[in-house]
């Protein structure tokens, strides 16, 4: 039997291929869908897990996390540099450090930091150390720039027609570990720099007003702007903050405790400030991530179902072809349950292996725009099958298994004098 | 074709295994003592002290229900358990003894959450004590482990 059906598929390859091709593709389309829903998930919930607690001043929680996370250039509003001291104060904190974005250099994302979270965000240097002056930086792992290296700020990104800033000029003192997060592409110099750079910081005091410096794009209005002349790359860094310090866009916090956290959350949620988990603005959109994952599998489901319409008309056309043969077979003495057999062991192998390469390929299709979004981005993107998918290819199997039967029903019910006479 | 017979008769008991475990499974579950969120039983010399029905419960399997706070964390092997919902309530979170009243659950896998808007049940093993979660390196007193919950 299972020769005879060897034969049959050898004879009649270049029709089988063409099913199994079918299939493949409509079942790579479901799987492409699950799997990278699943990759964006994962990926962006783990490139969040290292940031427990971000406050910012208030307004979109979405864009605070999307901004401060992701590293996603907006222009945030400022809150008033007191919260920074109050926190840095706070018993609840373990560590509390400040995060000023909007200059970038060749593409690169230019973060003002502290210290503490360039030392806590990756656990460790691949190469060199930690800034110490205000004229040096750290780079991610994925900035493709050397020690040493020069960095000129620039306002804004160069597709906005930033302009270079000339007051102030890195060198590189090291490279962090790579972290599978935003944070790769990202260049951290000490958060006092950017504070000099704009004009504003110790020994600067114009006014309260000077955190208005909101990061407008596109370089509205620079000429406001009062660059002072020489920055000394040399200053030691201060990181005592003073309740008069700058304005910021955003902090980070280290809660000692879970209760801690959710109690900081609370008090930093009121007035002009708000707090927010990283996890629970990702949670949200999950929801929305989900509900589009639902739509795209009912599209492939759609496709699957044409696919299974068009297989079964193709089939039923083929075993009405071959009637004589069936009728023979039948002659011979070959018992109808024989005849069933093999009818439906062919078709279901044919769509079995089609489903074993849709699998096959849905998993490449993913794990190609997952390398494209974490190109972009630098999260890092887990593309791999969990237990649900089991469910997925067996849920498929048992529909080819409904599918095939009905062709074999077919052939089966052929009585054999009828189908020697025609 | 006897192969087929042979087979037929273990898809069968197959089946019919499969069939009846779900029920085995609840009749093995017997009711856990429920606990409320009357958590702590007095102000002692060092802060909070937990009430005696905590204690008398500690390492025993039980069942609370409540509210899932907004998550901590989006991936994430726990979440925090509160009285009151405060994902969607700005009133209710003011509470004075919130939110030293919560629980950390622990689940028996990493996961994401889908935030439910109503009340869940949790079934675990109850814990208490100040435990230091290796991971992430938060400080928890009252825990729920190897915790399932579902929608009531």
């Amino acid at each position: 039997m299972i020769r005879f059906i060897l034969a049959d598929l050898r004879r009649l390859w270049a029709g089988s291929l063409v099913v199994v091709l079918l299939v493949a593709l409509a079942t790579a389309l479901g799987v492409c869908v699950v799997l990278q829903e699943r990759a964006l998930r994962l990926g962006s919930a783990r490139a969040a897990d290292k940031f427990d607690l971000v406050i910012g001043a208030g307004g979109s929680e979405t864009q605070l996390v999307m901004s401060s996370v992701f590293l996603q250039p907006s222009p945030l509003p400022l809150m008033p540099g007191d919260v920074l001291a109050r926190l840095a104060a706070d018993p609840r904190v373990d560590w509390a450090a400040p995060i000023g974005f909007g200059d970038s250099f060749s593409g690169y994302p230019i973060v003002g930091t502290t210290v503490t979270l360039a030392d806590r965000l990756s656990g460790g240097f691949a190469e060199g150390k930690l800034f110490a002056r205000e004229g040096e930086a750290v780079i991610g792992s994925a900035v493709k720039l050397s020690l040493g290296a020069e960095i000129k700020p620039m306002h804004g990104s160069a597709e906005e027609g930033g302009e270079t800033h000339t007051e102030l000029v890195y060198h590189i003192a090291g490279r962090l570990r790579p972290t599978g997060t935003a944070w790769d592409r990202a260049i951290l110099v000490p958060i006092q720099a950017v504070w000099h750079i704009h004009g504003l910081g110790a020994g600067e005091h114009e006014s309260a007003g000077a955190a208005g410096h909101d990061h407008e794009h596109a370089g509205a209005d620079h000429d406001q702007h009062e660059h002072h002349g020489e920055i000394d790359p040399d200053a030691v860094l201060e990181e005592k903050w003073a309740a008069d310090a700058p304005g910021l866009p955003a902090i980070l916090v280290k809660p000692k405790t879970i209760a801690d956290a959710y109690k900081l959350r609370q008090d930093y949620r009121s007035g002009n400030t708000v707090a927010v988990f990283p996890g629970e603005v990702l949670t949200n959109l999950y929801t929305t991530l989900g509900d589009a994952k639902q739509i795209l599998v009912a599209v492939a489901a759609g496709a699957q179902a044409l696919v299974a319409a068009s297989l079964v008309l193709v089939t039923v056309i083929h075993i009405g072809q071959r009637r004589r043969q069936v009728g023979a077979l039948r002659a011979f003495g070959a018992p109808r349950g024989a005849i069933f057999g093999i009818v439906w062991l062919e078709f279901f192998f044919l769509v079995a292996v089609g489903i074993g390469l849709g699998f096959a390929l849905g998993f490449a299709a993913a794990l190609t725009l997952s390398a494209m979004v974490s190109q972009s981005s630098g999260i890092a993107m887990p593309v791999g099958f969990g237990r649900d998918d089991a469910g997925l290819a067996a849920m498929l199997l048992a529909f080819a298994t409904l599918l095939a039967a009905l062709p074999a029903v077919l052939a089966y019910r052929q009585s054999p004098a009828q189908a020697m006479r025609a | 074709m006897d192969i087929f017979s042979s087979l037929h008769l273990s898809r069968r008991r197959l089946i019919g295994a499969a069939v009846a475990l779900p029920f085995t499974a609840s009749v093995v579950r017997a009711a856990d003592p429920s606990l409320s969120f009357d958590l702590y039983g007095k102000f002692g010399v060092l802060g909070l002290e937990f009430s005696d029905k905590v204690k008398r419960l500690a390492g025993q399997e039980i069942s609370m229900k409540g509210f899932m706070a907004p998550p901590l964390k989006a991936e994430a092997q726990f979440f925090v358990l509160t009285e009151v919902p405060m994902s969607l309530c700005p009133f209710c979170s003011s509470d004075a003894d919130w939110p030293d009243n919560i629980v950390v659950v622990y689940l028996l896998e990493k996961q994401t959450f889908v935030q439910p808007r109503q009340t869940i049940e949790v079934r675990g093993r109850l814990e208490y004590g100040s435990w230091t979660d290796p991971e992430t390196g938060f400080v928890s007193l009252l825990r729920i482990r190897q915790a399932e919950y579902f929608s009531v």
